[in-house]
């Protein structure tokens, strides 16, 4: 049986549970209060309010998709024991190998430096820089930059960095900044990639208001933002080497076109990478790739 | 003497989307928000949300933010 950890109103699980057939128990975190748990030194048994149950012994595989990024009301202290729990219950499963996908804190270990430095072999990269203190800045002053997240955490005041130009002259050096060099693009392109295969899919950059797509979207209608493209088997086998590399089976890479050329620039990889808005009709496969990936042991 | 005022990531920053709109009603029995079908969306899937908190992608799974994949966030 198969053990998601997440949410319960996380629309991507949603189509993977529908998708999965009934061999599947749903964790979700925001609602632990549900759910009877027992955990010994021996195994572990959980039951759902409609007496579905998985235990130790009958889990086959275990996905974690976003569990914390979903609220709960209870204490501090409360919600700490909560999820050190769960975080047990999938290492539990991380160590006896039955865990499927990256793991929790993939980024905490891997970071878009290092990830962007192993990418160089297969592709065109953006001259980077992390700084404290404006270390080095000087050799992108003169260029045109753009400042970036790298943890993507909001600010104090529920604030998002989007990508955004700057001019390096300008920067306070009192922050961390994280500054790429700004690539004119007519697409944004963006590789899901699922259990060795490869799904590339491109969005127009015309008529955005400004630098990053996500700021752009439609969240209102279900609709296709993003069309699927053909990239060759060369690509493919790049995208795969590096993911060999990074060790992941699953992930998404975004890049993006140098002008309206063909020529892609690789920006970065994300290890929990949303990918249901690529496909939202399933139209294209990747809700079946990622169903049989997780049903593959 | 002038004092110039140096760009900091907190002044760059914007709001993340929030909108407010009634939470899914989740199914234990069918272990997906109720009505909930692979043919057809349903009709909260499709708004961003932050229900009781940030969420920074929406039902559908669109990020919001600039890259928000981390299972990091929320309320840890």
């Amino acid at each position: 049986m198969l053990l998601l950890f997440s949410g319960s109103y996380d629309g991507t699980v949603d189509r993977i549970v529908l998708s999965y057939g009934d061999d599947v128990f749903r964790f979700n975190y925001d609602l632990w209060q549900d759910y009877d748990l027992s955990f010994t030194e021996r195994g572990w048994t959980i039951r759902n309010p409609e007496e579905r149950e998985i235990t130790s012994e009958s889990v086959t595989a275990a996905y974690w998709w976003k569990a914390f990024a979903f609220f709960t009301q209870d204490d501090k202290y409360v919600r700490a024991e909560v999820k050190y729990t769960l975080r047990d219950i999938y290492g539990w499963c991380q160590i006896r190998g039955v865990a499927k996908g990256n793991s929790i804190d993939f980024h905490n270990k891997l970071g878009k430096m290092t990830i962007l430095g192993l990418a160089r072999e297969y592709f065109s990269v953006p001259d980077t820089l992390v700084t404290f203190r404006k270390f080095n800045a000087s050799r992108l002053e003169g260029s045109q930059v753009v400042a970036k997240s790298l943890a993507s955490e909001l600010s104090d005041s529920k604030g998002a960095l989007m990508t955004t130009q700057v001019n390096v002259a300008e920067i306070d050096p009192s922050f961390p900044w994280y500054l790429q060099s700004k690539i004119d693009s007519a697409w944004d392109v963006t590789v899901f990639f699922c259990n060795g295969h490869s799904f590339p899919f491109r969005r127009s950059r015309v008529g955005l208001t400004g630098l990053d797509w996500r700021a752009d979207q439609n969240v209102e209608m279900l609709v296709e933002e993003w069309e699927p493209m053909a990239l060759g088997s060369t690509f493919a086998n790049k995208i795969l080497n590096l993911s060999n590399k990074l060790g992941v089976e699953f992930g998404r890479y975004d890049f993006m076109t140098v002008g309206d050329t063909d020529e892609l620039v690789f920006l970065e990889f994300n290890a929990n990478g949303q990918w249901v808005f690529l496909d939202p009709f399933d139209k294209y496969g990747l809700l079946d790739c990622v169903t049989n990936w997780l049903r593959s042991s | 003497m002038s004092t110039v005022l140096l760009i900091t990531p907190l002044m760059l920053a914007t709001a993340a989307p929030a909108y407010t709109i009634q939470a899914p009603v989740y199914s234990h029995a069918s272990q997906t928000a109720l009505g909930a079908t692979l043919a057809s969306s349903t009709p909260f899937c499709l708004t961003t949300s932050t229900f009781s908190g940030t969420q920074t992608f929406n039902y559908q799974g669109k990020p919001t933010d600039s890259d928000n994949d981390s299972d990091q966030q929320g309320d840890c």
